[in-house]
C-alpha cells in the first residue's frame, strides 16, 4: 500500500476512534495550555488556535473544527486579548482581530475537513481499483497456469492409462512384440515428462512461496559444469560443446542442487535449438566480482519484443506450439539465479541466436 | 545375485522386485527398518537397497546396526535434493545412492558395480588404466609410460581413488584418509588437490575421465573410460 493511502487510512481510524466533541475541545485546550505556559501576546496565540483548528479539521471533519473554532475564539478573547480574564475587549482593533480569527478559522474548518475527506475517499478508491486490478490480473494468471498445469499433468496419465489399458486388455499376440514395446516405451516417456513437470512445479511453487532455501556450499564451478555436461553430451545429436574457460577460477558458494538444474536447462536449450553441425559454445571467467558463465547458441534466437517475457512463468515464444514444454523451465532458472544473489541475462548472439548469461556472485548476498 | 529392497512404498517393492528378479537376480524385501533387519540376520543378501524414508527406523541407523556386523554393500535411494541425507548415509557406511526416480538400467548397474567390488577385494598392487599406471609399492605412477612427479600427498590422494574405482567417495572420507583423522571438514583442501591432481593427469574437469565429480558430495574413480 502507498504511504500517502497508508496516512489516508491512518486519519480515518483516528476520526472513527476520536469522536469529534472530545478531539475538537481538547485541541482547543491544548493550544491555550501551550499559550498560556509560553506567555504568548494576543498574535501569537491566534496563530496558535489556528493551528489546532487546522488539525481537529483532520482529526475531527467539519464538527471537530467548527467546534474548535468557537472554543478557540472564546479562548482567545478571554485569556489573551486584553483586558484579559475576561471577555470585554478593549481596543476596537482587537475586536476586528477576534472577528477575522473567527472568519478564517471557520473557512479553514470547512476547507481542510472537506479536503481531508475527499483525499481519504480518492485514496480508498484508487487503493480499492488497484487492488481490484491486480487481483484480477492475478486471477487471470492463475486460471491460465491452472488450465496450463491441467493440460500438461492430464496428457501425460492419460496415455499412460491408456497404454497400461491396452497392455492388460488386447490380446498379446495381436499387438506383437513391437506393439508391446512401444506402448511400454510411452508409458516410459511420459512417467519422465510427468516427473519433470511435477519437479519443476514444484520448485516454482518453492520460489514463489520464499521457502527456496539455500544450501550454499563451496564448489569449482568447472567441476559442476563437468557433472552437467557429462550428463548432456550423450544426448546432443551431434551438437559440439565447446568449453573455453580462465586457467583459474575461484570457487563460489552455491546451491549444488539448484545451480545443476540451471546449467543443465541452460544448456539443453542450447543445444536443442542449435541447428545441425553447429556448435554451442560455454565461456566460463571472472567478471567484476562475479563468476560469469556464457552458454551461445546460433539457433533462431528470441525476438527482441518477446525477450523481456521469456523469463515469465508459462511463457511460451510465440512460434512455439502449444506441447513444447511448460514455459517454466526459465522462469525456475531465473528465480534460482536471483536467489544466489546472481543475475540472469538474455542476449542476442552476434550473427543469430542466443547467448544466456549467468553471474554468480563471488560473496553471495 | 540375492538382493534384499527394503522400502515402505508396496509399489516400488513390486516394480523393484519384478525389475531385478527379470534381470535374473532373487530378490526379496522388508517394508520397514526392523524387518530388514531381521531378514538381514537370517538371509544371506548380497546387496541391500534401502529406501532412507522409512516408517520405524531411521534409515541411517538401520545402516549404522548392519555395519556392526556385515560389510554387504548397501545401495540408499534417496530423494532428489536431499545432499544432507545423502551424505550422511554415505559417511555411516553405505556404498552408494540412486536418486528417486530412477532408471532401473542404473539401479541395476549400480548394483552390480558395488556386487563386484565387494567380491573383488584389490590384491594386485600395480593398477592399470588405460594409459595409466598406478604403481603402489614403488609409488610410481606412469602415463603413457612416462613418469609423472606427484607430491606424497596427491599420491596418496590418488591411491585413495584407484584402490576404490567406481565407488563414491565423500570429502569426509578422502580427506580423513589422505590428510589424517583429525580432518573431514576441509574440502577446500580436497577440491585445491583433485585440481592438481587432474592438471597432472590430464583429466579435464569439465570433460573428466577419470576422476568423476559428485558436488557437494564427493569423487568417484571412473576405471574403465569409456572413450
Amino acid at each position: 500500500m502507498r504511504t500517502s493511502a497508508r496516512g489516508a487510512l491512518f486519519l480515518v481510524r483516528a476520526q472513527l476512534l476520536v469522536p469529534w466533541w472530545i478531539s475538537g475541545p481538547g485541541l482547543a485546550g491544548l493550544a491555550t495550555v501551550v499559550g498560556l505556559t509560553s506567555g504568548m501576546n494576543a498574535t501569537a496565540a491566534a496563530g496558535v488556535y489556528v493551528l489546532s483548528v487546522v488539525a481537529a479539521s483532520l482529526v475531527g471533519r467539519l464538527k471537530g473544527a467548527l467546534a474548535t473554532s468557537t472554543i478557540c475564539f472564546f479562548c482567545l478573547n478571554y485569556y489573551f486579548t486584553p483586558p484579559r480574564l475576561t471577555f470585554a475587549v478593549e481596543k476596537g482593533e482587537d475586536l476586528v482581530a477576534l472577528v477575522v480569527f473567527l472568519i478564517v478559522a471557520t473557512v479553514v474548518s470547512g476547507l481542510f475537513s472537506s479536503l481531508t475527506a475527499e483525499q481519504v475517499r480518492a485514496e480508498m478508491n484508487e487503493e480499492q481499483a488497484r487492488e481490484a486490478k491486480l487481483e484480477s490480473a492475478a486471477s487471470d494468471l492463475r486460471a491460465a497456469v491452472f488450465s496450463a498445469v491441467t493440460h500438461d499433468l492430464k496428457t501425460p496419465i492419460t496415455s499412460i492409462k491408456a497404454s497400461v489399458d491396452s497392455l492388460m486388455d488386447i490380446d498379446e499376440a495381436r499387438l506383437g512384440d513391437g506393439g508391446v514395446r512401444e506402448l511400454l516405451e510411452g508409458i516410459s516417456t511420459d512417467a519422465d515428462r510427468l516427473n519433470r513437470l511435477v519437479g519443476n512445479v514444484l520448485d516454482l511453487a518453492r520460489v514463489k512461496a520464499g521457502a527456496m532455501d539455500l544450501h550454499l556450499v563451496e564448489v569449482d564451478i568447472l567441476e559442476l559444469l563437468g557433472v552437467v555436461l557429462n550428463r548432456i553430451r550423450p544426448f546432443t545429436n551431434g551438437t559440439m560443446i565447446e568449453v573455453k574457460t580462465a586457467p583459474y577460477l575461484p570457487e563460489v558458494k552455491v546451491d549444488v542442487i539448484q545451480m545443476d538444474h540451471v546449467l543443465t536447462n541452460i544448456l539443453e536449450n542450447a543445444v536443442r535449438f542449435s541447428p545441425p553441425r553447429s556448435a554451442v559454445e560455454v565461456d566460463v571467467k571472472v567478471q567484476m566480482d562475479a563468476v560469469e558463465i556464457k552458454v551461445v547458441d546460433h539457433g533462431p534466437g528470441i525476438p527482441n519484443h518477446e525477450r523481456a517475457h521469456v523469463l515469465e512463468p508459462f511463457y511460451r515464444l510465440s512460434r512455439d506450439s502449444a506441447t513444447q514444454g511448460s514455459g517454466l523451465g526459465l522462469a525456475i532458472v531465473s528465480a534460482m539465479v536471483t536467489a544466489h544473489g546472481g543475475h540472469l541475462g538474455l542476449e542476442e548472439t552476434p550473427g543469430g541466436g542466443t547467448t544466456v548469461v549467468t553471474a554468480i556472485p563471488l560473496r553471495p548476498a | 545375485m540375492r538382493i534384499l529392497v527394503v522400502d515402505d512404498e508396496p509399489g516400488i517393492r513390486r516394480a523393484l522386485t519384478a525389475g531385478l528378479s527379470g534381470l535374473g537376480h532373487e530378490v526379496f524385501s522388508a517394508r520397514d527398518g526392523e524387518a530388514a533387519l531381521l531378514a538381514l540376520s537370517d538371509d544371506r543378501a548380497e546387496v541391500v537397497i534401502l529406501d532412507l524414508g522409512l516408517p520405524d527406523l531411521d534409515g541411517l541407523e538401520v545402516i549404522d546396526q548392519v555395519r556392526r556386523w556385515s560389510k554387504v554393500p548397501i545401495i540408499v535411494l534417496s530423494v532428489k535434493g536431499d545432499q544432507a541425507d545423502k551424505i550422511a548415509a554415505l559417511d555411516a557406511g553405505a556404498d552408494d545412492y540412486v536418486e528417486k526416480p530412477f532408471a532401473m538400467g542404473e539401479l541395476a548397474a549400480r548394483v552390480g558395480a558395488v556386487f563386484r567390488r565387494s567380491q573383488t577385494q584389490p590384491a594386485q598392487t600395480v593398477l592399470r588404466f588405460g594409459e595409466l599406471e598406478f604403481d603402489q609399492p614403488k609409488t610410481l605412477v606412469l602415463l603413457s609410460g612416462e613418469r609423472i612427479a606427484l607430491t606424497p600427498t596427491e599420491f596418496r590422494l590418488l591411491e585413495a581413488l584407484v584402490t576404490n574405482p567406481e565407488k563414491l567417495l565423500t570429502h569426509q572420507w578422502l580427506l580423513r584418509k589422505v590428510w589424517g583423522l583429525g580432518y573431514g571438514h576441509e574440502s577446500q583442501y580436497l577440491r585445491v588437490y583433485i585440481r592438481r591432481l587432474r592438471a597432472k593427469l590430464g583429466d579435464d574437469p569439465t570433460n573428466p575421465r577419470w576422476i568423476a565429480t559428485d558436488p557437494g558430495v564427493g569423487y568417484r574413480w571412473i576405471p574403465a573410460p569409456s572413450t
